[in-house]
């Protein structure tokens, strides 16, 4: 698949906690059509590294471009990223208090500003694609964690992004829910959306990544095609870690 | 399990086998230890207490009601027969040795039929329980007799002024008369007469609303979509009931003006607490938002706000002569610096001053406004009585504000209600907003939704259902506490049955009175609380 122009640019950002310094000038671009996944050992900043993308955290140094729109403290720039960019969570963030439907159609009733019938056709669209138009009127707490999760992308995907990003989405599920929620993320990298995804998973990286970026210490210590990756990754410490995580 | 044991018995041995060790049974129960046998002689010797008491209990004379000129009826003798306490004691006693000899039948046999199953299983667990149960019994059996003996039975319901005289020194339960003949009173006070019919108005238009809004919530889809309308309907009946209510105009007209020092009773409680609840509920909502609200600094809005209400008062209100100042510098001789200012220079001074003030803090000190004036009014409110907040509002309002405008006493009383409830309110939906997790937010924020909607849509909803019954607490309270206002001059509720027992026909009549003003309010405080149950059930609070 042909990659188009760039749509992430990060260039030398920095981020602190207090006296703690998560991230300590993470520098990519990530091209339109351009499935990223992102690795790395726990506490190395990977969440904190994708939430600066849709401002859900702060950059303190450095820039961060959104498909040209640099995210700074103009709250219109923000506004108009986080409607471009969609973002599916560990733990689902489903909306309890509303249906699988209302879930979908609030951000295109409230932020497109679409009537409610063309929210609604294009929610029961998004829910066919991951394969649960059934459940559209049930509440969240009334569904498996895996249909929870794919709720919750038909959500973000409601939205029609440019971006998606995924912090862990199969890390709070049981094994047979995993192999539905990733279904769901590869037929939506085969149809061409950019996505950057944290996961361990790595069946989908090998199998759907353009690019695989090993995350430590604050910082992206090797990026490469999987296949390189996985073969002859360059640096030690990218060693260590899948030796860790492959003998599991 | 009963079954069980019957059938096992019944192919080993033919009929029941009797067997009781007592002996054994006591030693293993009552005489088990001291304490046990000290137990079981209180307890043997408090029913003997309550038995005798109950053998003495004599019948309750008739109401003159059941038994007009003195002749006794047919119910009248009924119930002259049934309150008799000895034959009501008997009673209690033969049914109790009844329920006993089936449990020990029971027990000996090990025959259990479903009812002295039941009995051994919930009454008569053991020795202790036996005679636990025994005196609990009488002791409910006698408080029911007492009070329907007093509320019903010997109570006398005529409402004339004469036969009550003729009548209270031989009726010997309540005498109702009071409430029915100072019905209007304990209903609205000294609402005018010719007027009555407003309230009427008002009232059907409550049921009204109150029908419609029973049919679109419980029967089915097609009247879903009014429930928009009815809530809406619901919040514009408020005010318009008030001016129903109040009226305008000369008193001759249909619509005459009845001011609200006459309005009172029941009348002037509901007022009181349904505009302090309506009204404090948005201002205590925007105040526990205000207390978690990061936004550093002074929003715009606030700093032009209270310039344009200085503005106002500037021009119109308060300064309405030359305003002379005594300032004292140390180094001067004379040491005062006196001047003066014209009104409109005042007015123009305190404008700068205040929005000076705003736009200092806000800009240098960068400091968090909002939720510091949310905590100080919180905990500054919250740190005083309501009876305080009462008086501050009787005797600080009139200085803030120009000699001529005369605030209404019910008014003054109502904002201070409302800034009082205001405040627990904030605390109670703080509670709320801390119990969602920070997800919520940051899905909300991640589809695009901008920080109002994210409230209005996400964060509310779920925060004010988790709080609905601390809610539905707080309305109560309010609506029985509205009985404070009695000490600024107000007659609610209480009040004005302060006022009814001290008519000259009534005196002395405490109990009726007081009894009808506390069921009152109970229907009121209880039916408020089955609505929030039912609320709670609609909107599936902990299903999810
Ligand atoms: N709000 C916060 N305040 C202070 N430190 C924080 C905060 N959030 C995260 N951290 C720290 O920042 C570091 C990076 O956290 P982050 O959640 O980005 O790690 P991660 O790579 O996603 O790890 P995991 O694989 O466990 O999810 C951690 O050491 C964490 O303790
Ligand atoms: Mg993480």
């Amino acid at each position: 698949m042909a990659l188009g122009k760039d749509v992430i640019i990060c260039n030398d950002v920095h981020k602190w906690y207090g006296d703690f310094h998560v991230l300590q000038g993470v520098t990519t671009t990530v091209k339109e059509g351009e499935v990223v996944v992102i690795i790395g050992p726990s506490g190395s900043g990977k969440s904190t590294w994708i939430r600066t993308i849709n401002r859900l955290e702060e950059h303190q140094q450095g820039q961060i471009i959104v498909d040209g729109t640099e995210l700074n403290n103009d709250l219109r720039n923000i506004q108009e990223i986080r409607r471009e960019v969609g973002m599916v969570f560990q733990q689902f963030n489903l909306f309890p208090h509303l249906t699988v439907l209302q879930n979908i159609t609030l951000a295109p009733i409230h932020v497109r500003k679409w009537s409610r019938e063309r929210a609604e056709e294009v929610a029961m669209e998004q829910l066919e694609k991951v394969k649960i138009p059934e459940q559209a009127n049930k509440y969240p707490g009334q569904l498996s964690g895996g249909q929870q999760q794919r709720v919750a992308i038909a959500r973000a995907l409601a939205m029609q992004p440019k971006i998606m990003l995924f912090d862990e989405p199969t890390s709070a599920l049981d094994p047979e829910m995993i192999k539905e929620v990733l279904d769901a993320m590869q037929e939506l990298a085969e149809s061409g959306m950019t996505i950057m995804a944290v996961t361990h998973e790595m069946g989908f990286a090998r199998s759907v990544a353009n690019r695989v970026i090993f995350f430590d210490r604050g910082n992206i210590v090797e990026e490469k095609p999987p296949t390189e990756f996985f073969a002859n990754p360059e640096e030690e410490r990218t060693r260590l870690f899948l030796s860790q995580i492959l003998h599991h | 399990m009963a079954t069980i044991t019957q059938s096992k018995e019944s192919t080993s041995l033919s009929g029941p086998r009797f067997q009781l060790n007592i002996s054994q049974w006591l030693r293993t129960t009552v005489f088990s230890s001291l304490g046990n046998t000290i137990f079981f002689i209180v307890l043997i010797v408090l029913n003997i207490i309550v038995i005798r008491t109950g053998f003495n209990l004599d019948p309750v004379g008739l109401s003159y009601n059941l038994a007009p000129n003195g002749v006794p009826t047919g119910l009248g003798n009924f119930v002259l027969t049934i309150t008799n306490g000895a034959l009501l004691t008997s009673i209690i006693l033969l049914l109790w040795i009844i329920g006993a000899t089936l449990v020990t039948y029971g027990v000996a046999t090990r025959r259990w039929i479903g009812p002295s199953q039941w009995l051994k299983d919930s009454l008569y667990t053991g020795p202790f329980g036996a005679l636990t149960t025994l005196l609990i019994s009488l002791l409910i059996v006698f408080a029911v007799r007492g009070i329907l003996s007093w509320a019903v039975f010997g109570a006398e319901f005529r409402t004339d002024a004469e036969s009550v005289a003729l009548l209270r020194p031989v009726t010997p339960g309540a005498i109702w008369g009071i409430v029915g003949a100072n019905k209007k009173l304990f209903a609205v006070g000294r609402y005018p007469f010719e007027f009555l019919w407003r309230v009427w108005l008002s009232l059907g238009i409550v049921l009204a609303l109150g029908a419609a809004s029973v049919f679109a919530w419980n029967f089915g889809s097609p009247l879903k979509k009014y429930r928009q309308i009815l809530v809406w309907s619901w919040l514009a009946s408020i005010p318009a009931i008030l001016f129903i209510l109040r009226g305008f105009g000369p008193e001759t007209s249909a619509f005459g003006l009845v001011p609200t020092t006459l309005w009172g009773g029941l009348l002037l409680t509901i007022v009181i607490s349904v505009i302090g609840i309506v009204v404090s509920f948005p201002i205590g909502v925007l105040m526990a938002l205000g207390r978690r609200s990061t936004t550093r600094g002074v929003p715009y809005t606030w700093a032009w706000g209270a310039g344009l209400l200085l503005i106002f008062w500037g021009l119109f209100g308060f300064p309405s002569e030359p305003t002379t100042f005594n300032i004292p510098l140390i180094f001067r001789d004379p040491p005062v610096w006196t001047f003066t200012l014209s009104p409109i220079s005042y007015a123009i001074f305190q404008i700068v001053v205040v929005v000076g003030i705003f736009w200092a803090v806000g800009h240098y000190l960068q400091g968090n406004m909002i939720k510091t004036f949310s905590i100080v009014y919180i905990e500054v409110i919250r740190g005083v009585p309501l009876i305080t907040v009462l008086f501050m509002a009787q005797i600080m309002l009139p200085i803030f504000l120009p000699k001529e405008i005369e605030i209404d006493n019910l008014l003054r009383v109502v904002v201070g209600v409302i800034l009082f409830s205001a405040a627990y309110l904030a605390e109670n939906v703080r509670g709320g907003l801390q119990a969602i997790p920070k997800g919520q937010y940051e899905a909300a924020v991640a589809v695009g939704l901008n920080g109002a909607q994210t409230t209005r849509l996400i964060i509310l909803p779920q925060a004010l259902r988790l709080v609905i019954p601390a809610l539905v607490g707080q309305c109560i309270s309010l609506f029985k506490d509205t009985s404070l206002v009695a000490i600024v001059g107000l007659f609610d509720l209480l009040k004005i049955a302060q006022t009814v027992v001290a008519q000259q026909e009534w005196l002395g009549l405490q109990r009726e009175t007081f009894a009808f003003v506390a069921l009152v309010y109970w229907v009121f405080a209880f039916s408020m609380s089955r609505a929030s149950q039912r609320i709670e059930k609609n909107l599936g609070v902990g299903k999810y």
